[in-house]
């Protein structure tokens, strides 16, 4: 679905930002009553530290927006792990500090799930944080959404804590066998279609998000399958709004048409895992 | 004339921000964040006679203090430009300057006489001095002979305000400099990024696909306000400040260095009103030191 409204760029203040452990932080932003409202899968851009910018580092990071508008009301919240300079900045800022906040960004999930399908929802480790909503919103559509939810080791289980809290169903796999079953999470996926057969494609649609081999797996498990498959695709950005051209992915809209490099901030994060060349 | 107006021969803008190419696409993606009107000009992505895709990721590393960047000119081609944005961006009042790319002098010709026959454009800059292209770009912007083809061959095709954009990757830009106004520049910007690499250490390979690419953002602001300063006492032409620029103060160092105007870029990225509040920024700054017009102090070093 494309973005009702336009971006907003906005200093907001802190009022939680809870560790949920193994580097795992749910940040809560206030947002004012003229907000724009946003989809499952839209993104922010957010400081790292103080909000009238900083020279190192210097650029922001994009966050899928985690929870969906209105619930909790009031606040943007951004589900992140730490994974480099950053977002270890980032964890150390407390409540009360402000934080600049452009959003929402990119496309979203557009809600293609016609009667009779079920979402089906493959989360990488804290590629979690986009497909959460998605659930939520879906279930609040009537939807009945599976996550499988794969990672390295069960230190990364906080990547679905508030998902299993909200009672959505979540199968999980880690590749060292220490949580849930061994192995990857497409390799979950693809039994879980093979054992449907013919019928899995009319039964699911996948939405997908994590890292960059495990998208690429995914699109092949569900090319096989024959199951439409829309993937939110990761890049690192340095304005998130279109005009520095630097987070592209190759696509093909036919597997016989001219590579096209698009923007993964604007015409992504989420695209049709057919018309992607990895 | 309002106190920020400055007129660089021909050119006159209203202040002296203006967006820097390659940083605003073709403007439009400004318009959601701000009134463009509030600029002194906008400079559209370089514009290539062909669209080109540019080159494959990763384009992009974030350095301390900066950013490399190897786009390699993505951009929809100038016969798109002209029927599809430049009619929408005219609307805004604000100088709007065609940036463009050739691979060889002719091309940059023919891009020349497409823009002087378009209505809405103040002036054309040349850019001689892309890092992260194969043909083109620094091949010709690091020469001074191949700098005069490309400039006489625009020359020859507009009677546009011309803008000829230095890459600071050279032994002496003020060759550079000269060989541009010898050949009939109007003005220069200056600069382009700076050649630079990171390397992931992990993965021992180039973080950008290209190897290398080009060098923006606060880090290089001392070494581009060397360089207008240099290339200031060196032409007699008016020059437009490029590098790091993301507060009015920064502004008006390039400008007390002798820029007449600036053009601001990776700032955009990091606030995507960065220009306007940088607009703001130099007003106070006349203010505060009561400067009744703020053309008085392009240059104006105490020494």
């Amino acid at each position: 679905m494309s973005p009702t409204r336009a971006p907003v760029d906005l200093p907001l203040r802190i009022v939680s930002h809870d560790s949920l452990g193994s580097g795992h932080f749910l940040l809560s932003l206030a947002i004012p009553g003229d907000y724009p409202a946003w989809e499952p899968g839209q993104f922010a851009m957010v400081t790292t530290g103080a909000p009238e910018g900083q020279a190192d580092p210097l650029l922001r990071r994009p966050f899928s927006i985690y929870n969906t508008p209105g619930d909790p009301a009031g606040v943007v919240q951004i589900f992140y792990k730490v994974l480099g300079r950053g977002t270890r900045l980032m964890s150390g800022a407390g409540p009360g500090d402000m934080l600049r906040c452009l959003a929402p960004l990119g496309n979203g999930f557009a809600p293609a799930r016609s009667p009779g399908t079920r979402l089906l929802l493959v989360a990488g480790g804290i590629g979690s944080a986009s497909l959460h909503p998605l659930a939520l919103r879906d279930r609040e559509s009537g939807g009945r959404p599976l996550m499988l939810y794969g990672c390295r080791t069960s230190s990364e289980v906080p990547g679905i804590t508030r998902t299993l809290e909200a009672g959505i169903e979540v199968r999980l796999a880690t590749d060292d066998g220490s949580a849930g079953r061994r192995g990857f999470v497409t390799e979950m996926l693809d039994e879980l279609l093979f054992q449907e057969g013919p019928q899995a494609r009319d039964r699911w649609v996948i939405c997908a998000c994590g890292p960059t081999p495990m998208m690429r797996a995914t699109a092949e498990v569900a090319a096989r399958h024959g199951v439409r498959c829309h993937l939110s695709l990761e890049s690192p950005m340095a304005c998130g709004f279109g005009v520095c051209v630097g987070c592209v992915v190759g696509t093909r809209e036919t597997p016989t048409a001219p590579l096209r490099y698009r923007r993964i901030c604007v015409e992504g994060p989420v695209f049709d895992s057919g018309e992607v060349c990895w | 004339m309002s106190a920020l107006a400055v007129t660089l021969g021909a050119l006159r803008l209203k202040n002296p921000v203006l967006t820097a190419s390659g940083t605003c696409g073709y403007g439009l993606d400004l318009l959601p964040h701000f009134d463009i009107s509030l600029l002194g000009g906008i400079v559209c992505k370089s514009l290539s006679l062909a669209p080109r895709e540019g080159n494959a990721p990763p384009r992009l590393a974030e350095t301390p203090g900066g950013m490399l960047n190897s786009i390699g000119l993505q951009n929809i081609g100038i016969d798109l430009f002209l029927s599809e944005k430049l009619p929408l961006l005219r609307r805004h009042d604000t100088a709007i300057v065609a940036n463009i790319f050739g691979e060889t002098v002719e091309e940059f010709g023919a891009l020349a006489r497409l823009v002087d026959g378009a209505e809405g454009v103040a002036a054309i800059e040349v850019n001689i001095s892309c890092p992260n292209t194969a043909r083109g770009g620094t091949e010709f912007g690091v020469d001074p002979d191949a700098t005069a083809r490309v400039t006489a061959a625009v020359r020859g095709a507009t009677r546009l305000p011309l803008i000829v954009k230095l890459s600071p990757n050279v032994t002496d830009i003020t060759l550079i400099a000269r060989a541009a106004v010898d050949a009939g520049a109007d003005i220069l910007s200056l600069v382009n990024t700076f050649f630079g690499m990171a390397v992931d250490v992990e993965r021992r390979r180039p973080i950008l696909s290209s190897g290398s690419g080009g060098l923006s953002g606060p880090v290089i602001k001392p070494m581009a306000v060397h360089l207008v300063s240099r290339v200031a006492r060196s032409v007699n032409v008016p020059l437009i400040g490029i590098g790091g620029i993301r507060s009015g103060a920064d502004a008006m160092e390039f400008i007390l260095a002798g820029a007449s105007a600036v053009e601001v870029g990776t700032a955009t990225f990091t606030e995507p009103a960065a220009c306007v509040r940088i607009v703001r920024e130099i007003e106070e700054y006349c203010a505060r030191h009561a400067i009744a017009e703020l053309r008085t102090l392009i240059g104006a070093l105490n020494r």
